[in-house]
């Protein structure tokens, strides 16, 4: 086995163009995808960093009347934030607590109306959310709105204009306020760049016509104690019109369509390795009809079929081996550089979002898992695409094969 | 005897057509000869040597090598016969290119595995010290004239000692010169290793060299 | 005529207008009383203009006045078969494309109906002007040569749809020709100019309706009636559900 071995590392070593591409192919593709995982991982981690900071909070308490579906449309406002607040101020994880009122409004500029969802935030709201993180200029102050760059550029609004919202307050009653854009955001979430505005919460009740807010939410000392913390909210608040939503609950459909993206992804994923395949698969083929009197001789010199036959096997495993630890660098060096430097989602694609979680610089991450999975898959695969020709070579004749004119 | 042919019979089917090769064929060959089989284009000399050397199977007859038959070998048995006791050199060398000179030459040993890596060096250095190729066993296959490519292809299917070497034609890709020194060699070899050869050619100048001829043609054995 | 006891006693409580001649709430009252009507059948077109682009839609459609029901059916090619039926404060629409029924509902309602100006809440306002406003009678002006009315209307409380209205009102038809809707804070929202008066019987009815929503400067909806007749018969089962998807 081990003469075997040092053949087929003699005929890997030596070999033609085509062994190289194949190789080349190979590690190309197992860079690919462990740049592609360790990148997805970076995204996932960055949009669930996203969602959290800027979304969901660790925790939101709204009312139980809060309709899911139609969100705001209806009244769905909590009743009893100052009772709400009172029970959940003994609970010691949680770190922050920030109000907030939701309801949807219409955003104009006197030829078009676009419809948003008006969101009004206490002074508080940073200790909770992040969303300074975000606001590209500007700020949020008396009298003024923070809007995303999407929704102003659909108006032709710039910083410093004045910009009307419309609603009907809690009562019905149209309202129609002006607003002084005094500051721009811009997320990864296409929905809240094009559909809303930040204004101040005590001119959100004021102009709503109530003293009440939508929601309250949490901050907590470690986000991922979900199933820790939240049974121990929800039992602060069991006595108090309140339903308690997880970050994890409330990005549910998000995480879903990643899980989609991620399926769509790994499909393509796997087509470059079927390419791969197919590479090796026929790089052995060939190189077995290239090498019929090599193996007519040597089962005339007193090769078993079994023995040629590993020959070959061999030959795939090693270049799939070969190809794989290369791959591996490869996707190391790839790597290295999104997870240092980073993606710039900007710079590649501009304004354009594709539904894309996250914006700005994303960083990958190393993800141990995807170098296994590379390194498991190129052996298996490789040693299989060498089965078919290896047991080829088995049903050739010695004689036949040595009669072979080349 | 070495090896005994009876009644050795070989059809070769293209499509459906037969197209019998041998018939009949039978021969003894005793140890240490230097036979040629010698005839025209067609007569079955190779489908002869193939037989013998079991790389080909015929359908009837017995071929028996120091008695024992090999008609009913396994083809795993068959390998393992040709590892132990045969030889082979090919009209087109047949060597492995990507190997060198001296990995060409050592590889029945390595598949023999019986020799200890010193050993099995000192006699792949040995033989192709005898084939005259000494300083060339670093050289690639490609790298090497005709003639001193069938030197190499002598040294592997000599190095192990094998009870017989089947060659077939081994000259006649080589000029007269050439051909004629390969054959002195394969002689020479033959006196000194007491090595059996059994080769085929067509050309009378070589023919001359050997010890014994057996003539062919149309499939069966003309004296 | 809703809640006459509310608005008489309405009418006896305003502060007798210095001109001594009509009050605001008798010329609301008598443009009410103009609007009696048991059921209406009609056939209108409406022309939707964006920007530089416009639409022409047909329909025609029933109402009853006292359940505050209404049905209307497309009839031009691309909206052929889409329906509308309107029971009280609740709107469903049909659409033959996707064969479903689909209540309004929430966000939906802000949308203007058929990409009109018209918004699916304007559809179904039942606000009674009598209970919830205050009016006042402002300065008289004329309207395409017609001498009118001007009346300002002031929600009581923030409860109705809009904080003010302002009523322009034939004197002599006593048929609105000008309504102007603000929101609160002040902002004139949409305009709705009637014209085209013609009397039907004892009534007069005006056959054309300019709606304009001031927060979309280039858009405006004109319907106009084609056809339009009042107290026929209108068969009750065009207003149900069932019927819309018949
Ligand atoms: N695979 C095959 N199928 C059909 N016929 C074959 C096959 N191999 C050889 N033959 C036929 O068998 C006969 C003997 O062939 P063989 O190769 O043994 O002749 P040869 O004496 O070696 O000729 P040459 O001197 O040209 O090498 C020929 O007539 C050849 O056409
Ligand atoms: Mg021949």
């Amino acid at each position: 086995m081990t003469y075997l071995f040092k053949l087929a590392l003699k005929n890997i070593l030596r070999s033609k163009i085509r062994t190289v591409l194949t190789f080349l192919i190979l590690s190309f593709g197992v860079g690919i995808y462990i740049l592609f995982a360790c990148l997805m991982a970076g995204f996932d981690k960055e949009s669930i960093v996203n969602v959290i900071d800027f979304e969901t909070g660790h925790y939101k308490v709204r009312s139980a009347n809060f309709d899911e579906d139609q969100p705001y449309d209806k009244d769905g406002s909590l009743a009893n934030a100052m009772a709400v607040k009172e029970r959940l101020r003994n609970l010691d994880f949680i770190t922050a607590m920030t109000e907030r009122l939701m309801f949807l409004a219409e955003i104009d500029n006197g030829v078009d109306s676009i419809p948003v969802v008006a969101i009004g935030i206490g002074p508080d709201d940073n200790t909770v959310f992040n969303l300074k993180k975000y606001v590209k200029t500007g700020g949020l102050e008396p009298g003024g709105t923070i809007i995303g760059k999407a929704l102003a550029d659909d108006l032709g609004l710039q910083l410093g204009d004045v910009t009307f919202l419309t609603f009907r307050n809690q009562q019905g009653m149209y309202t129609s306020v002006e607003v002084l854009i005094t500051g721009l955001i811009v997320t990864a979430n296409p929905q809240v760049n094009k559909a809303s505005a930040f204004i101040n919460l005590d001119e959100a009740q004021q102009l709503m016509n109530t003293r009440k807010v939508t929601e309250i939410a949490l901050k907590t000392d470690a986000f991922f104690k979900v199933k820790e913390y939240e049974p121990k909210i929800k039992a602060a608040l069991s006595d108090v019109d309140a339903r308690v939503y997880s970050w994890e609950k409330l990005s549910e459909d998000f995480r879903a369509l990643m899980t989609m993206k991620r399926k769509f992804q790994n499909v393509l994923v796997l087509m470059i390795m079927i390419i791969a395949i197919v590479g090796i698969i026929n790089t052995m083929l060939m190189s077995v009809f290239e090498k019929k009197r090599e193996i007519g001789t040597m089962k005339a010199l007193g090769f078993t079929d079994k023995e040629v036959q590993n020959l070959f096997l061999v030959e795939g495993a090693l270049i799939g081996v070969a190809g794989g630890l290369a791959g591996l660098v490869l996707g190391t060096l790839f790597n290295a550089y999104f997870a240092f430097v980073g993606f710039d989602m900007d710079a590649m694609f501009g304004e354009e979002d594709f539904g894309m979680p996250v914006m700005g610089v994303v960083k990958s991450v190393w993800l141990a898992g995807a170098y296994v999975n590379a390194m498991v898959f190129t052996l298996v695969a490789s040693v299989l695409a060498s089965y078919y020709p290896a047991k080829k070579v088995t049903k050739m004749e010695a004689m036949e094969c040595l009669r072979t004119v080349q | 005897m070495l090896l005994e042919v009876k009644n050795l019979s070989k059809t070769y089917y293209s499509g459906k057509i037969p197209f019998q090769a041998l018939r009949a064929v039978s021969v003894s060959i005793a140890k240490q000869e230097f036979t040629a089989i010698a005839g025209p284009s067609g007569s079955g000399k190779t489908t002869l040597l193939n037989c013998l050397g079991t790389i080909d199977r015929a359908e009837s007859g017995q071929i028996l090598l120091e008695g024992m038959d090999l008609m009913g070998q396994t083809k795993n048995e068959l390998a393992a016969l040709r590892k132990e006791n045969f030889g082979f050199i090919f009209q087109t060398y047949n060597l492995i290119p990507v190997l060198t000179v001296f990995e060409n030459v050592e590889m029945p040993l390595k598949i023999l595995r019986r020799f200890s890596a010193a050993e099995s060096k000192k006699r792949v250095l040995a033989i192709l010290a005898k084939v005259g190729l000494q300083g060339l066993e670093n050289r690639r296959p490609l790298e090497l004239s005709g003639g001193q490519q069938q030197r190499v292809s002598i040294a592997r299917a000599l190095v192990k000692n094998p009870k017989i070497i089947f060659a077939d034609e081994p000259t006649a890709n080589l000029d007269s010169a050439n051909g004629e020194a390969i054959v002195d060699l394969m002689r020479e070899l033959n006196e000194q290793e007491e090595a059996t050869f059994i080769f085929s050619t067509h050309d009378p100048l070589i023919m001359k060299h050997a010890k014994r001829i057996i003539n062919i043609r149309d499939g069966m054995i003309v004296s | 005529m809703r809640h006459v006891i509310t608005l008489s006693l309405l009418l006896y409580l305003l502060p007798a207008h210095s001109r001594a001649a009509e009050t605001a709430s008798d010329i609301i009252r008598k443009v009410d009383g103009n609007q009696v009507f048991s059921t209406e059948t009609f056939k209108a077109k409406m022309v939707i203009a964006k920007d530089k682009r416009t639409l022409t839609k047909t329909f025609y459609g029933y109402g009853q006045k006292q359940d505050m029901k209404s049905f209307m059916e497309f009839t031009n090619p691309e909206d052929k078969g889409v329906k509308y039926l309107k029971l009280d404060d609740e709107l469903w629409i049909y659409f033959p494309d996707a064969d479903d029924v689909m209540k309004i509902s929430g966000h939906m309602l802000r949308q203007g109906m058929m990409g009109s100006d018209i918004s699916y809440e304007d559809m179904l306002e039942n606000d009674s002007i009598e209970e919830k406003y205050d009016s006042r009678l402002l300065e008289d002006k004329q309207v395409d040569g017609r001498e009118c009315y001007v009346v300002e209307l002031q929600a009581k409380k923030p409860d109705v749809t809009y904080d003010k209205q302002v009523i322009v009102v034939d004197k002599v038809w006593y048929i609105p020709l000008e309504i102007e809707l603000y929101a609160r804070g002040g902002r004139l929202l949409k305009t709705m100019k009637q014209s085209e008066v013609q009397k039907l019987g004892e009534r007069f009815v005006p056959m054309r309706i300019t709606i304009r929503d001031m927060r979309r400067r280039n858009s405006q909806t004109v319907v106009t009636f084609e056809e339009i007749a009042f107290d026929g018969k209108v068969p009750a089962k065009v207003f149900t559900k069932g019927y819309l998807k018949r």
